[in-house]
C-alpha cells in the first residue's frame, strides 16, 4: 500500500513538474506577444496619434499586460524626473530595476533593451523604418517560439513522465 | 506654478535657477539663445545667471552661456520627449506649457511655398511666464457691463501694455463664479492661446465658470463656430486686425451677441486711422473704448471713452 502511494506520488510529482514547465513555456510565449503589443501601441500612438511619449507610457503603465505594467510605470517615473534628455536611457534605467525581466531569454532581453530606441525622436522616415525593424525582429522571435513551443512542451512532458517511470522502477 | 517652467531646463541649469526662486517669481520673460547668456526680464531690468555663483546678477560678465546641448535638452523636455507631437505648434512659433506659460521658438525654418514646412533648427527660446492678474479689470467693469447686457468694448493699447491681461480679467468677471449675481455666457476665440492659455484643450487661466474656449482657431472661423454651437451672450477675441475678422464681428453683432475685443493702437488718434473701424465708429457700434497706457514707472493707466469718443473715465 505504501509502495503504491509512493509510486502515485512520484508520478504525480514528475507530471506536475512537466506541467509547470509547460506553463512556463506558454507564459514565455505570451510574454513575447504582450511585448509586441506594447511596442505596436507605442509606435502607433507616436506615429498616427502623435501623442506625447509620457502620455503613451503612462497609459501602458495602467493598461499594458500585467507583466509589463510595473516596467512602464518605472519608465514613466524616469521620464517625469526630467533628469535625462534621452528616453532610451530612461528605458534602460527602468529595465535595470524591473523584476519581471526573467520572462525573457538573454537574447530577447537584449532586444527589449534595444527597443528603448523606439522612444528616441528619429526624423520622419528614419524613425518609421527603425520601429518597423525592431517590431519585425520581435515577430521573428514570436514565430520561432511558436514553431518550437509545441516540440518543447512535448519533450518536457515526455522527459518528466519518463523520469517519473524510471524513478518508480528504481525505487520499486 | 514655476515648476512647469523649471522642468524644461537641463538639470544643471534648473538647480541654478531654483537657487533664485524668489527672483524667478517676479520674472516675466526668460530669453535663451545658443552661444549667448541667458537673460531674465522682470519688467524693469535684465538679469544674467552668474556661472560661478549661480546667482542672478545685473552684470553680464561671467554669466552662463547657453550651449547647443542645453538647447537640445530644453527642446526635448519642452516637447515632453516628443517633438513629433508638437510639430504644428513649432511651425506656428510657440508652445504653451502646463500652467499657461508660453514658449516662443525661433530658428531656421524650411518653407514650402508660403507655408512653414518645418522648424529645422531651433536657435532661441523666449519663455513668457504667465502671471494672471486677477482683479485688474474690477474698476472698469461697471463701465462695460450692465445688469442686462455687456457693452461692445474695444481694449486699445500698443504691444506689451496689458490689453490681453485686461481682456482676460474682464472675461472672468463677466462670466462670473458661484457667487456672482450678474453673469453672462462668454465664448472666447483664442487664436494664439494667449487669453486662456489652453494646454491640451483645457484653459490654464481662470476665465470664469461660464466661458467656452475655442483654442488656436482663426478668429473669423471660431466666432462663427461659437455662434452656431454655444449660444454665447458675449464673444471675446484678441487682436482684431484683418478684414475677415471685422466681417465676422459684424455677423456676431447681427446675431445679438456682444463683442469684447482688443486692437493694436497707441491712442485714439492712431485708432482713428484704422480704415476697417470707420464704419463702426460712425454707427457707434462699439460703446466703450478702453485705452491702456504705461507711465515711466511702469504703472498701467486706463482711460475709457464712449461710442461718441467722449472720455468718460480715467484713473
Amino acid at each position: 500500500m505504501v509502495r503504491l502511494i509512493g509510486v502515485v506520488l512520484i508520478l504525480l510529482g514528475t507530471v506536475g513538474i512537466g506541467y509547470d514547465r509547460m506553463r512556463q513555456i506558454k507564459k514565455h510565449y505570451e510574454g513575447l506577444l504582450d511585448w509586441r503589443e506594447c511596442m505596436l501601441k507605442i509606435q502607433g500612438d507616436m506615429q498616427s496619434l502623435k501623442k506625447p511619449l509620457p502620455d503613451i507610457i503612462a497609459e501602458l503603465g495602467h493598461h499594458a499586460p500585467e507583466a509589463f505594467q510595473t516596467f512602464f510605470m518605472q519608465v514613466h517615473k524616469e521620464l517625469m524626473q526630467y533628469e535625462n534628455s534621452s528616453p532610451k536611457s530612461c528605458w534602460k534605467e527602468a529595465w535595470k530595476s524591473w523584476e519581471n525581466r526573467e520572462i525573457f531569454t538573454k537574447e530577447e532581453g537584449q532586444l527589449f533593451l534595444e527597443c528603448g530606441r523606439l522612444l528616441e525622436q528619429g526624423s520622419g522616415g528614419m524613425f518609421e523604418k527603425e520601429a518597423e525593424l525592431l517590431i519585425e525582429r520581435i515577430n521573428i522571435l514570436i514565430q520561432r517560439e511558436q514553431t518550437e513551443m509545441r516540440e518543447r512542451i512535448k519533450v518536457s512532458m515526455y522527459l518528466c513522465a519518463t523520469a517519473g517511470i524510471f524513478l518508480v522502477l528504481i525505487l520499486v | 506654478m514655476l515648476e512647469q517652467v523649471l522642468q524644461i531646463f537641463p538639470a544643471e541649469l534648473r538647480k541654478m535657477l531654483l537657487a533664485n526662486k524668489d527672483k524667478l517669481k517676479e520674472t516675466e520673460e526668460i530669453r535663451i539663445r545658443i552661444n549667448q547668456p541667458m537673460l531674465l526680464w522682470d519688467g524693469r531690468r535684465e538679469y544674467f545667471l552668474d556661472k560661478l555663483s549661480g546667482r542672478l546678477s545685473t552684470e553680464a560678465e561671467g554669466s552662463y552661456y547657453i550651449k547647443e546641448s542645453d538647447m537640445q535638452a530644453m527642446l526635448t523636455f519642452l516637447s515632453r520627449y516628443s517633438i513629433y507631437a508638437y510639430e504644428e505648434e513649432l511651425k506656428s512659433g510657440f508652445l504653451t506649457l502646463e500652467g499657461g506659460h508660453r514658449v516662443g521658438v525661433t530658428g531656421q525654418v524650411r518653407m514650402e511655398g508660403e507655408k512653414v514646412e518645418q522648424l529645422a533648427y531651433v536657435g532661441a527660446l523666449n519663455i513668457r511666464i504667465a502671471h494672471q492678474q486677477i482683479g485688474c479689470a474690477k474698476n472698469i467693469l461697471p463701465f462695460i457691463r450692465t445688469e442686462q447686457s455687456v457693452r461692445n468694448t474695444l481694449f486699445v493699447s500698443s504691444v506689451g501694455i496689458g490689453k490681453t491681461t485686461l481682456l482676460r480679467d474682464c472675461i472672468r468677471l463677466i462670466s462670473g463664479d458661484e457667487t456672482s449675481r450678474i453673469h453672462f455666457k462668454v465664448g472666447v476665440v483664442d487664436e494664439r492661446s494667449e487669453i486662456a492659455a489652453c494646454y491640451h484643450g483645457i484653459p490654464q487661466n481662470n476665465l470664469g465658470m461660464r466661458t467656452d474656449v475655442i483654442d488656436r482657431c482663426k478668429k473669423a472661423v471660431g466666432m462663427r463656430m461659437l455662434l452656431r454651437s454655444m449660444s454665447p451672450d458675449v464673444i471675446a477675441v484678441d487682436e482684431l486686425g484683418s478684414m475677415e475678422d471685422f466681417q465676422a464681428v459684424d455677423e456676431v453683432l447681427h446675431c445679438g451677441c456682444s463683442i469684447l475685443g482688443t486692437i493694436h493702437a497707441a491712442d485714439m488718434l492712431e485708432l482713428q486711422q484704422k480704415e476697417q473701424l470707420r464704419k463702426w465708429v460712425e454707427q457707434e457700434i462699439f460703446e466703450r473704448y478702453v485705452i491702456l497706457k504705461k507711465d515711466e514707472r511702469g504703472e498701467r493707466h486706463f482711460m475709457i471713452y464712449d461710442g461718441a469718443w467722449e472720455k468718460i473715465w480715467s484713473d
